[in-house]
């Protein structure tokens, strides 16, 4: 081995700045025990709060977190939603230290290091790189989050709830593995404030709710012609909850929807992402096809019922 | 982008491209009596190949070396619970590989790991300490078979440890230095034991 000064020096300096990043986001990450299995990860969102993934907590009481000095707090749930897969535990007497955050934009091929302590006493981590940053999407669950992050980082066992880290060791978003069907994706710390935030004033997250079901359906070109819309498809009425707000604003079964408060519908995800919890009720038109003719009815969106 | 950044992405890169070089030169191709393959390396005792023990099941291994001579290796030690097999060659090899602390591993360190995955040579793979290293060094890389045997070296080329399994996709895991350590530190001989004398 006669590697050069200078290789030498260089990877060695990287390779104790990623240890350094790893030990730094490893200050505020915690151990979740709340599975039969081994523990999950968490965030110190403040001194007495953690933020984790909802899918790791398999029962609603006799739930704790490890420090990373080793200490074991017992906690409760303030709130959460397991379609977003975000939960908020209060740590009773907890003095833990937050993590430090970093919402500055991180681009493709950023490196990141996801970090957990899945009540292992040091972190676990694993490297990779930033594979796509992005905007509204709808999780495998069902829930509409303003913004992602995905990385090419393995999924060690029990990092949900851990930090995807900047190579400073600043965390950028909360690891799930739930919510892109497996693979590895992070909500990005401007979106957990959001959700906390909806969380400590209402305990849980609202999403909007129509009490309808629907299919696709092709629009005829003549029909699109005809009506002047250029949109491919709409989503078809088959079902109606009696007394839902549907119903109640008079939206009958066959009404072919087409948009819903200016957002084109063209299938069933868009109408899920149209009925965010900002949704729940505020008067809104959908546009809708009924007798060869496009008609606007207003609609005001409730809380889904849980 | 700034000229700074795309010289300094230029030398991480030419530095690991130099690392991957470096440590191949002390790894082999260990071609065991069954047909199976893996890597070894060569280490700092003399005329010593240390690899993993499900690599070379007979007790002998033919070793294919950096300038392609072709050798017999004679297995002289061997420890399934530890997954190690110590090979002994009638020449002096080099060059010797340099061993270092895996104890001094801490997570998020970065390692390359080489070795001859599906008969590829000294294919090198990047990753990262992913766990407390102990007996064995938990790693986020990826290795396929193949690897098996080979070097894993921190960024000063040092080896640590001798990648044995794939946990699962990204995970892996080498056997540590400190284990190796033990496993030739002659440990006494325990009659109907593990270890094979030739």
């Amino acid at each position: 081995m006669t590697l050069s000064a200078t290789s030498s020096g260089l990877l060695a300096s990287l390779s104790d700045d990623l240890a350094e990043a790893v030990a730094h986001a490893g200050r505020s990450v915690v151990a979740v025990n709340g599975r039969r299995r081994f523990p999950a990860s968490g965030l110190a969102w403040s001194a007495d709060q953690v933020l984790t993934a909802a899918h790791v907590l398999e029962r609603d009481t006799d739930l704790s977190i490890t420090a990373p000095d080793g200490a074991q707090y017992p906690v409760h749930i303030v709130g959460g939603d397991r379609a977003s897969d975000v939960a908020l535990l209060r740590v009773d007497g907890g003095a833990l230290t937050p993590i430090e955050t970093q919402p500055a934009e991180l681009k493709p091929g950023h490196l990141v290091l996801a970090v957990g302590r899945p009540g292992t006493p040091s972190p676990i981590a694993s490297l990779g790189v930033v594979s796509s940053a992005g905007g509204t999407w709808r999780t495998a669950q069902g829930a509409v989050l303003d913004a992602y992050l995905r990385a090419d980082v393995a999924l060690l066992p029990g990092l949900s709830g851990g930090a995807l880290a900047d190579v400073q060791g600043r965390v950028v978003g909360m690891l799930s593995s739930q919510l892109a069907g497996g693979d590895p994706v992070a909500i990005p710390i401007s979106t957990l404030d959001g959700l906390v935030q909806r969380i400590l004033s209402g305990g849980s997250l609202k999403r909007a709710y129509l009490g309808v079901s629907t299919q696709p359906v092709e629009l005829q070109e003549g029909l699109r012609q005809r009506l002047g819309i250029a949109q491919q498809s709409g989503l078809m009425l088959l079902g109606l909850e009696p007394g839902a707000p549907a119903d109640k604003a008079g939206l009958l079964l066959g009404d072919i929807v087409l948009a819903i408060g200016g957002r084109t519908i063209e299938d069933g995800e868009a109408l899920q992402m149209a009925l965010g919890p900002d949704a729940v009720g505020r008067q809104t038109a959908i546009k809708v096809i009924r007798g060869g003719q496009v008609q606007e009815i207003a609609v005001t969106p409730a809380e889904r019922p849980s | 982008m700034a000229l700074d950044v795309l010289v300094r992405a230029s030398a991480v890169s030419d530095a690991v491209a130099e690392l991957s070089r470096e440590v191949a030169r002390s790894v082999v191709l260990v071609r065991g009596s069954r047909g199976s393959a893996g890597s070894g390396v060569i280490w700092d005792r003399p005329k010593l190949v240390i690899t993993n023990n499900h690599v070379v099941h007979g007790q002998t291994a033919e070793l294919v070396i950096a300038d392609g001579r072709r050798l017999l290796g004679r297995v002289v030690r061997r420890e399934p619970s530890l997954d190690l097999a110590a090979l002994e060659v009638e020449h002096e090899l080099e060059p010797r590989a340099q061993i270092g602390d895996s104890d001094a591993l801490r997570v998020g360190d970065l390692v390359l790991a080489v070795g001859n995955p599906m008969g590829e040579r000294n294919a090198p793979s990047l990753g990262i300490v992913s766990g407390q290293p102990d007996d064995v060094v938990r790693l986020s890389i990826t290795l396929r078979p193949g690897n098996s045997g080979g070097a894993l070296v921190n960024a000063r080329g040092e080896v640590v440890g001798i990648p044995h399994l794939v946990a699962g996709s990204g995970l892996a895991m080498a056997v540590s230095t400190r284990t190796v350590a033990r496993f030739l530190s002659g440990a006494p001989l325990q009659s109907g034991g593990d270890l094979i004398w030739i």
